[in-house]
């Protein structure tokens, strides 16, 4: 588990690695009738570390790819992660398009990803860039901004903080699929975990633990049906 | 660089050159059942 992506994962006040992740493991292990023993990893040494059978699968929020499912194999989606536009209601923005207006500021955090992207695509578009996550949510509660792009359910915890109409703008910029990442040529375990992760969202224990760790549904369900 | 990362990293290289030389693979589900234990990350 990483520990730096809150609230995937994140040391509580024992130091214990809590989260999403911890508790979804949980209940694949308890599926699977064993214990379940959470290793530590760093975003560098997840993948190397599912190679080698160090650890049986991955998680982190593990975005299927096709240039990482050369070297891992992923199974069926566990959750999705939306880039999107934050914004109140009654602002008028269908797209995130909507946005590339000079009339606009967007309240962004510093050294982000987002900050290249609306360099790219939103050039008239005003940028005031703040040093984190609650900051800016503050400052667009506070009407500060007009809106933030970013991952996100990772703002959730932080906009049930604030006591205002929240709006994600319906056309997201991106939806990504995060799996678990197991071996290459693991069939045996990949098969049976996509078993139990289709019998996780058949019983809404994703959408539990999601609304739990980060205080938001889940804005993409990845719906996963019977027959995959 | 504080000490865990540098223990992450050591820890990813030894990984990396187990597995460069075969002596370590994943397991199989046969073989997580019979351990008794399921390893995540």
């Amino acid at each position: 588990m990483n520990p730096t992506l809150p609230p995937l994962g994140k040391f509580d006040e024992k130091n214990e690695i809590v989260g999403f992740d911890v508790d979804y493991a949980a209940e694949i292990a308890k599926l699977l009738g064993v214990k379940l023993e959470i290793v530590q990893v760093g975003s560098p040494d997840r993948i190397p570390f599912v190679q080698t059978g160090k650890i049986d699968f991955v998680m982190g929020a593990m975005t299927r790819t096709p240039e990482r499912a050369k070297v891992i194999d992923f199974t069926l989606p566990v959750h999705t992660e939306v880039m999107g536009v934050l914004t109140i209601e009654g602002k008028p923005y269908k797209h995130w398009r909507d946005l590339d207006n000079e009339n606009v500021t967007l309240v962004q955090v510093r050294g982000t990803t987002p900050i290249k992207f609306i360099e790219d695509n939103l050039k008239k578009a005003k940028v005031t860039q703040l040093d984190n996550y609650p900051d800016a949510v503050r400052a667009l509660a506070q009407g500060r901004g007009d809106g933030l792009i970013d991952i996100i359910d990772f703002v959730g915890e932080h906009m049930n903080k604030h006591q205002v109409k929240w709006k994600v703008v319906e056309a997201p910029v991106d939806v990504y699929y995060c799996g678990l990442g197991v071996a290459k040529n693991a069939t045996g375990l990949k098969d049976w975990l996509n078993v139990a992760i289709f019998d996780l969202h058949r019983k809404g224990k994703v959408g539990e633990l999601w609304k739990k760790w980060f205080g938001i549904d889940m804005l993409y369900p990845t719906g996963v049906g019977p027959g995959f | 660089m504080s000490v865990n990362r540098l223990a992450s990293i050591a820890v990813a290289l030894v990984a990396m050159l187990s597995f460069a030389a075969g002596t370590v693979s994943a397991r199989t589900l046969d073989e997580i059942i019979k351990s008794g234990t399921i390893r995540s990350a």
